[in-house]
């Protein structure tokens, strides 16, 4: 089916401005952007603003409840769990989905949680859950591993290694070389090493869960080792390494913002972190960290940022550019363009302000939220 | 000292109007549309900017968290008593919590600190201004009940009272009847309803709980939480109960909490309910309050009723009387803004704290 979106200010990410743009999707995909005849289903976007769908490029949604025996986010048995997916804990019926949807967010990186120091594997998901079907769209689009106070404050009281930041960079690097080994070796019977072959050949990057300043240069040092992509997660201290992200050029995921320091690694927590790696770094995206902010706010909490000093077209690149590049689908979404996946959404004003109301987001190419004011034409 | 050209909020009329304000010593002794300037007199002129009251977060435990520590050394409980209700918060707050500073630089005049959910019968919670270090307002400001899960003895492995809702029902009722009969100081001004009980309450039975509660003793009782409010909305207003509600941005998807979302609020506010939003710090970060209230506005809630919810609504729950607008005899308490406060890009220049100007 194809869908026409007339007349609506397309939001331009390469110069932060609006422009009068009609927009033609057929199936998942937007195939043409300019001036065009109208064709069959028609809407009409006068005055109104269409953003990208954003992308959440690190969250736990549709994996962690508050419930009775635990969340469903982590496997704390062994500290290198590698084959476990996040899909597998994934409820698509989480309202949760539905309301990140609502804000916007049509692409989510979904991912294990840190207990573990080779934690598993992040998949991809779209929010258009309307249909019924799990929208998947990477299976394994990460290795997780983290360090810091996570992996420790799960096995120190077990008595089992790690229970010291130099345990877990061992089991790591330990992690690391058994299975290239095993991969050079051609020894496909051991699939813990699996999947450090999609590491390898860099279809997938390492993401690594890290907070405090030593520990972001721990995962540097072990990475400068190896040719791989990796992303430096959360990065709260990040702004006291800035001269060392600098030189690597990563990816850094920042988040979640104003969160109360619950734990000591996150005791110099700073939102100015964004504004000084925003300095150094143009790969610089925010994350929500599900349940541990609320996506569905992520924009407003960007309008705060903007606010503090933040450029408006760098906060808009933080979920859409930038974490479209970090999760490796650059090429498919985070922009409005030919060939890119048909997400976009349209507002009544400013997404980032208070005031603005989400009037239609179209997921996958299928209209997954529509509110009443607007209107499908048939123009037959 | 006169203000002069402010544009100042105004709850009757749902605007912005144009005033000129003259502050005696820390009150506001007169407002109008334009006030002459007396001899001597130091004049502020404001160029229309904009002025609101200065918010209150109605219901934290700053002070009794402290940041960067993973198993907190916290103060907020204490569960080798049955009855805290000689207890005051006041008591075991840390004046120097970073977050009292970071409070008035987002333009939180007033912050209220209860004790934790874990005891049923709880403390006695205090109020404290943001400017300075440690001024307290009222150190017996509201007492906290707690019902619902959390006070149940199994969390800590014992199999002591309360197990069940039956439990916590009858601690709450001996606690009642305990006030009615005694003199104490405390028992006297809960009769008199010169101090509320702030009762978490989430699940429909608790709340149904908290009602009866008031039917059969009389006294002056906030509901906090309220998470299945909506299923009670005609109870809630016969009693006019007034409610504490959480703030959206924080994710509970905890049995008692996960009916609650942004359209609850909604709801509630437009059938006339009285509502206060809070931050409930640390499980939201004070900072957020005004965000908390204001993102109500994309839900169809205007600018003014968003505002009421950290302003005039707490304000008036809670009995204190000298904040929650800016009007004559209030306490001369309000933040400066360089423009419309319901844009997210307006700043906060500077936060008027009892007269005295604080720059942002």
């Amino acid at each position: 089916m194809d869908l026409l979106i007339k007349n609506g200010n397309l939001y331009n990410l390469k110069d932060g401005k609006f422009y009068l743009k009609d927009i033609l999707i057929n199936g998942n995909k937007i195939v043409k952007v300019g001036k065009i005849k109208d064709s069959v289903n028609t809407i009409d976007a006068k005055r109104k603003y269409i953003f990208p769908g954003f992308i959440d490029a690190h969250s736990h949604i549709g994996m962690w409840e508050d419930i009775e025996y635990g969340n469903d986010a982590n496997e704390c048995v062994d500290p290198v769990t590698p084959n476990i997916k996040a899909i597998d804990a994934f409820n698509p019926y989480d309202p949760f989905i539905k309301s990140a949807c609502k804000a916007g967010f049509s692409t989510i990186m979904i991912t294990p949680g840190s207990g573990n120091v080779v934690c598993g594997q992040a998949s991809i998901i779209k929010t258009n859950i309307k249909s019924n079907k799990l929208q998947l769209i990477r299976k394994s689009a990460a290795l997780k591993v983290a360090l810091g106070e996570n992996p420790k404050s799960v096995y120190k009281p077990r008595f089992k290694s790690p229970s010291s930041r130099m345990g877990t960079a061992y089991i790591l690097k330990n992690y690391l070389e058994e299975s290239l080994k095993s991969i050079k070796a051609g020894k496909y019977d051991n699939d813990k090493y699996n999947i450090m072959e999609k590491v390898l050949n860099k279809e997938i990057p390492i993401k690594i869960h890290c907070h405090r300043a030593d520990d972001i240069l721990t995962a540097i040092r072990i990475m400068n080792d190896y040719d791989f992509n990796y992303t430096i997660d959360h990065c709260t201290e990040g702004y006291m390494v800035k001269d060392t992200l600098m030189k690597v050029d990563v990816p850094l995921l920042l988040g979640p913002l104003f969160m109360f320091e619950s734990k000591s690694e996150l005791k110099n927590s700073d939102y100015k972190n964004v504004f000084l790696l925003n300095d150094i770094s143009s790969k610089v995206s925010l994350i929500s960290d599900h349940p541990f902010s609320n996506s569905s706010y992520m924009t407003k909490i960007l309008g705060y940022l903007v606010s503090k000093g933040l450029n408006y077209l760098d906060a808009i690149k933080m979920i859409t550019l930038n974490p479209a590049k970090a999760i490796g689908l650059e090429n498919e979404i985070g922009d409005i363009d030919v060939g890119y996946t048909a997400d976009l959404n349209i507002f009544s004003s400013d997404p980032l302000n208070y005031k603005s109301d989400l009037l239609l987001s179209v997921v996958n190419g299928e209209i997954e939220y529509m509110c009443k004011e607007m209107v499908i034409q048939n123009v037959d | 000292m006169l203000i002069k050209n402010a544009f100042v909020c105004d709850f009757h009329n749902k605007d912005f109007l144009k005033k000129d304000i003259r502050i005696n010593k820390n009150i506001i002794k007169d407002m109008d549309i334009f006030l002459n300037e007396k001899d001597g007199e130091h004049v502020v002129d404001l160029k229309d900017k904009y002025l609101v009251p200065v918010y209150i977060d109605s219901s934290t435990q700053i002070g009794l968290i402290e940041s960067g520590q993973r198993n907190y050394e916290n103060d907020t409980d204490d569960i080798s008593v049955e009855d805290m209700s000689e207890f005051k918060t006041l008591d075991a707050i840390y004046p120097f919590d970073k977050y009292y500073r970071s409070a008035l630089r987002n333009g939180i005049g007033m912050i209220v600190t209860n004790s934790g959910k874990d005891n049923v019968i709880g403390a006695q919670g205090c109020a404290l201004f943001t400017h300075e270090n440690f001024q307290v307002y009222n150190n017996s400001l509201v007492l906290k009940i707690n019902l619902g899960n959390d006070t149940k003895k199994w969390k800590y492995n014992q199999t002591t009272k309360p197990l069940s809702r039956m439990g916590i029902a009858e601690i709450v009722n001996n606690k009642m009847l305990e006030f009615n009969r005694s003199d104490s100081k405390l028992s006297k001004r809960i009769k008199k309803k010169e101090i509320p009980i702030l009762i978490r309450a989430n699940k429909a039975q608790d709340i149904l709980f908290a009602i009866r509660m008031k039917q059969e003793y009389g006294y002056k009782i906030i509901i906090e939480g309220a998470s299945e409010a909506e299923l009670l909305i005609k109870e809630l207003r016969e009693e006019s109960i007034p409610l504490i509600l959480r703030s959206v941005l924080r994710i509970d998807t905890s049995i008692e909490s996960r009916r609650f979302s942004v359209d609850t609020i909604v709801n509630l506010i437009n059938n006339d309910l009285q509502i206060a939003i809070t931050t409930n710090h640390p499980e939201t970060i004070v900072n957020l309050l005004p965000m908390s209230a204001y993102l109500l506005m994309s839900n169809g809630i205007n600018y003014f009723d968003a505002l009421r919810t950290i302003t005039v609504n707490p304000a008036k729950m809670l009995g204190i009387k000298e904040l929650g607008s800016i009007e004559k005899g209030k306490l001369a308490n309000f933040i400066v803004y360089n423009d419309d406060p319901g844009s997210i890009y307006s700043k906060i220049e500077s936060v008027y704290m009892l007269g005295k100007e604080y720059k942002i």
